[in-house]
Parts: C-alpha cells; structure tokens; sequence
C-alpha cells in the first residue's frame, strides 16, 4: 500500500504538487488522470524516489519494491544490445545472471521482444525501446509498479502489447499507479481514477461502478470538470450516489 | 566494488562500439609521425641553401669551424655588413660569433626556419668539435645557441619542444572531455540516469564506475601518446637525427616526471571533465563548458613555452600551473627531483579535493 500525505514540491517558485492526499491500495490498480502539466510525471518521480518532497509524508508497504516506467522519449544505450541493457539493470538491482534469464523468458510470453532483443539499441523503434522499458521497471520482480504513460506515442500492436502487459501485472496481484491523460485506454484495467489537477487530487472514484453507471451524457461532461479540477466534495462522483443509481 | 566494476565493464563496452570514439583514441598514433614528417618537410626544402654570417675574435675556434663547414656542401658565408641587422631581415640564417673558447649560434627568433637551422648546425658542430677534442685531448668549448636578445637556450628548446607539451596537453584534455561529455549529461539527456538512480545502486558507486571508465581510457590515450611521442622521436635513426631524443640532462629522471606528470594531468582532466558532465544539463552544455575549460591549460601551456610566463611566479602557488611547468621543463631536460615531488604532492590533494566536491554534488538531489 502506498500512502501520500500533504505532500508537497515545488520547483523554484512553481508549485507542482499541493498538500497532495492519496492512497493506493495493495493489489489494485490505480489511473493517475490529468492534463499535461498536472503533476502526474512528478508525482510518480516523488513516489519513486528520484525527486524528495519538500513536506509532506511518502508511506510504502514495508519491503515493498517499486519498479517505475519513467515517460517520454526513451533512449537506451544505443550500443548496446536490449539483452545487455537488460541485464545491466538487474545486475544492478541485485538479480543474478540466471534469474534474469528466466525473467526474460516469462516476460518474453508477454511483450514479444525475443526477435529484437540481440540487436543494438540504436536500431529500435519506439515500441521497442518502450518494451525494454518495460522489462528493466519490473525485472526486478517488483511489487509496486509506476508507469507514467505506458502507451503513449506507441502504434496499436506496441499500445496492445502494453494493456496485455498490465493485464499480466495485474493478474499477478501487483500494486500499480498508471499516469495517463487517456482515461478510455485504462478503462477497462484500473480499479480506481484519481484525478489530478494543478498538484492536487480532486477525486477518486471506482473505476467500474463509474462506467457501468454514469449516465453516458453526463460522463464526459464529469470527466472533463474533474480534470479541470472544477470538482468539490459535493459534486464528486462518490459523494453524489443519485448519479450513480 | 562489484557495482563500480559492473558499470566500469558496461561503459568501457559502450565506450569501444563506438567508432566516432576510437578513431579519437588512435589520433596520438597518428599526430607524432604526422608532425615529424612535416617538420621534416619543411626542414628538406630549407636545407637546400643555408646563409650565415660568421665574426670571430680568435682564430684558433674559427679554423675549426672552418673545418667543419667545409664538409658542408650548402653552405654560404657572409662577412659583410652588420650581422644582427642581416639575422633580423632574414638575410642570413644564423649568426655565428666566435671567441675565446666559445661559439655562439644565434638565431632570429621569428623565422623558424632559422631556428630549427642554427639548432641542427649548432648540434652538429658541437658533435664535430667533440669528436676532434676526443682526439687531440684539448680543451672543451662552450658551444651556445641563443636567440638574437642573448638568452641562452638549450637544444631541446628548439620548435619539437615548444610544439610537443602542447599537442601532448591538447590531446589528453580535448579527447578526455570528449568521452566525458557522454558519462553524466548524455545519460541525462537520454533520461538513462535516473533509470540508474532508481536501481538500488548506490549514486558512490555509479560514479566511482563512470570516473574509473574515464580514467582507464585517458591512461590508454596517454599511453597511446608517450609511446607513438617517443618511439617517433625516441630513436635515432637516419633521417630522425636532427631530431633525435629532445631530452637531455638525466633523461631517466625527467622522463620519469613526464610520465608522473601527465599521469596526474590525465587524471586532473578525468575528474574535472567528469564533473563539468555531471553539473550540465544537457550534452550541449558540457560541450561548450568542456570546451570554454580547455582553453585554461592548452592557453596556459602554450604561454609557458612560448615564455610569456617565464618570469612571472604566480605558477609556484597555483598546483594545476606548477605541474604543467614541471611537465614542460622536463621535455627540456631541466626538472629537479624537488620541484617533481612538491608538484606532484600539491596536485595529489587538489585532485583529491575534486573528486569530493564531486561526490557530494553526485550525492545532492541536484543531479538531476
């Protein structure tokens, strides 16, 4: 389980995330739903690790370990082969040569990389470098997982590759935060929404019960104010169980 | 140790798949031979006629030499007119004034072609008059080479030694950042270096690898320097003769402090390239700091050969400065085993002082 309290972080004088409040529940998968520039990049930076917040408190399940798909462009080590970039990771995460075999071949079954994998890492598109993305974030076996835009940019056999992948995660009983400003492509794999608006969580609903119950009228129109950040507790998702029945 | 060996095998492999890389480690291998071939060049087309101008007080030394230009074939003797005059217009190469057991060769500093003329002639008279003395038992001579102003100057003070501590510090510097410029920002900019930090390794030990990558290729480099400088203008073979080894006094001494120096330089250059990568954002900023940083000992290397420094102490109390003058005295045969140790010890601790200062700005959240 995670736990985010009034968390705070600022770069100079711009503030990026607001006495944030958040908690993500062990198992389940949570969809980190924002405009560019919410907060969501450097919220999962935050939980990481990367970046420590200026106040506020990051609480994770004892012995947990967190495995982060950073977003954007990403570029590997061009010379060398995604195998060896593969194993460098888990050497470094302690993995012995043998493990790291057989995490490849299990997640080999998933992402389909074996074609690509002997050669350098120049020669790949972005749906490759974005697999080997992948597999370094959770070669390790970890038990929570941050994906900060998984899909984005990627063609629809690379993005399909990407949901099976989760769905692999997530049948695995892994913890997982996925930034994404595309609700629509989570829809159908997160249990819950948090909505992030200018380094504040507005809202979280259940994701399920939302699609199955919201009117389809009234859906986008709650979606789009929830991601402006123009909801309240009174006329959150949650908080109004008409709209729901 | 095992995750800075780890990243060490993972740059060095990186490192030599890259062509653009090698190509800049086999430049030494290639600059000394280059170098020698063109001075040779430009000495071949110059030997065709060489005009001097002798004066002699006594007529003892003056016969001898006359004995010894008359084995030369292209020579052209001038005994009219003012000498210093003749010298500084170019009219003649060298100017030779004779005394009582002296003889002194004296050149026009601004022509290289003088220079590099009065030295060969210079060493091979006093190679003449050696021999002849051997024979005969008599007494030695001073035999000087000096610019038109008076001030004496070794053989090793000809052009080979201005134009080597240069090439040698411009190398060892220039391709030292250039592998540097990729270890920090590159990985900065590929977003790889927080992929790195996510990983449990320890921020120590990632740069403790990347600088002992670093250090093993600037010591290739050097290695590939020293070796391609000496083995070019080491042997002394035919046609490499009015070259031969530019190092004299105790050779074994002053190339043990070439050596030690630029030991010491590879590494002050390793750390400071290191660090310059470590606090720019992107590649393109290191570049251009690398870049700017680099002109401060190429500059300062070319100030003290070309002896605009010479009289100014201010090198004694600056450590990077006092090594880099010991560096280029010792091409010259003039280093002393005190100013070697106190050099070295003073620029152990400021490479010392580097790596921490590093280290603690690896360790700070600023890195990214």
């Amino acid at each position: 389980m995670i736990t985010l309290s009034n968390l705070n972080k600022s770069f100079s004088k711009n503030v990026v995330i607001n006495k944030l409040n958040l908690q993500i529940n062990s198992g389940e998968i949570t969809a980190l739903v924002g405009h560019n520039g919410a907060g969501k990049t450097t919220l999962i930076r935050l939980i990481s690790g990367i970046y420590k917040p200026d106040s506020g408190k990051i609480e994770v399940s004892n012995g947990s370990k967190i495995g982060v798909l950073l977003g954007g462009d990403i570029n590997l080590y061009g010379n060398l082969t995604g195998y060896e970039i593969i194993k460098y990771f888990g050497l470094l995460n302690g993995l012995t040569s043998t493990k790291i075999n057989e995490r490849i071949n299990i997640l080999d079954d998933i992402l389909k990389f074996s074609t690509f994998i002997k050669k350098r890492a120049f020669t790949y598109s972005r749906g490759m470098k974005q697999k080997i993305g992948l597999v370094i974030s959770i070669i390790h076996d970890p038990d929570i997982l941050l994906l900060d835009e998984p899909s984005t940019g990627l063609d629809l056999e690379a993005a399909n590759d990407v949901i099976t992948f989760i769905k692999y995660l997530k049948s695995n009983n892994k913890t997982i935060l996925i930034a994404t400003h595309n609700i629509f492509e989570i829809s159908d794999l997160s249990d819950n929404i948090a909505f992030i608006s200018k380094g504040k969580i507005n809202d979280v609903i259940a994701t399920k019960e939302f699609f199955e119950n919201c009117p389809p009228d009234e859906k986008n129109a709650y979606l789009i104010q929830a991601m402006k950040g123009g909801l309240s507790g009174e006329n959150s998702f949650n908080g109004s169980e008409k709209r729901i029945n | 140790m095992k995750t800075v060996l780890m990243v060490l095998r993972k740059e060095l492999t990186e490192i030599f798949r890259d062509r653009g890389t090698l190509i800049i480690l086999l430049i030494p291998l290639f600059i000394f031979p280059i170098l020698n071939i063109g001075i040779e060049y430009i000495n071949q087309d110059s030997n065709k006629e060489i005009d001097i101008y002798v004066k002699y007080d006594t007529r003892e030394l003056y016969d001898i030499f006359n004995q010894y230009i008359s084995d030369v074939y292209n020579i052209n003797t001038v005994t009219k007119g003012n000498p210093e005059e003749l010298l500084k217009k170019g009219y003649v190469d060298c100017y030779i004034y004779i005394s009582d057991y002296t003889c002194n060769f004296i050149y026009n500093s601004n022509s290289y072609k003088s220079l590099s003329l009065t030295t060969k002639l210079s060493e091979e008279f006093r190679d003449f008059y050696n021999k002849l003395m051997n024979e005969t038992n008599e007494d030695v001579c001073l035999i000087n080479l000096m610019d038109e102003s008076g001030m004496v100057s070794n053989t090793a003070d000809s052009v080979l030694s201005i134009i080597i501590p240069i090439v040698l510090v411009t190398l060892l510097f220039q391709n030292t950042s250039c592998f540097a410029n990729d270890m920090f920002s590159g990985e900065k900019e590929r977003k790889t270096l927080e992929l790195l930090l996510l990983t449990n390794t320890k921020k120590v030990s990632i740069y403790f690898g990347k600088a002992l990558a670093l250090m093993s290729l600037s010591l290739m480099e050097l290695l590939l320097s020293l070796g391609s400088y000496f083995l070019t203008f080491g042997i002394q073979k035919e046609g490499l003769t009015q070259f031969k080894f530019m190092i004299n006094g105790n050779v074994k001494l002053n190339v043990t402090c070439i050596v030690l120096s630029a030991i010491l330089l590879s590494f002050i250059s390793v750390f400071m390239s290191l660090t310059v990568s470590l606090v720019s954002k992107n590649m393109k900023n290191s570049q251009l700091l690398n870049e700017i940083i680099l002109v401060i000992p190429v500059g300062t290397t070319a100030l003290l050969v070309l002896g605009v420094l010479k009289n100014n102490n201010i090198y004694s109390y600056v450590p990077v400065l006092n090594l880099l003058v010991n560096f280029i005295e010792a091409f010259s045969g003039n280093i002393n085993i005190t100013d070697m140790f106190i050099s070295l010890v003073t620029n152990i601790f400021l490479l010392i002082l580097i790596v921490c200062l590093s280290v603690r700005y690896m360790k700070s959240e600023k890195i990214l």
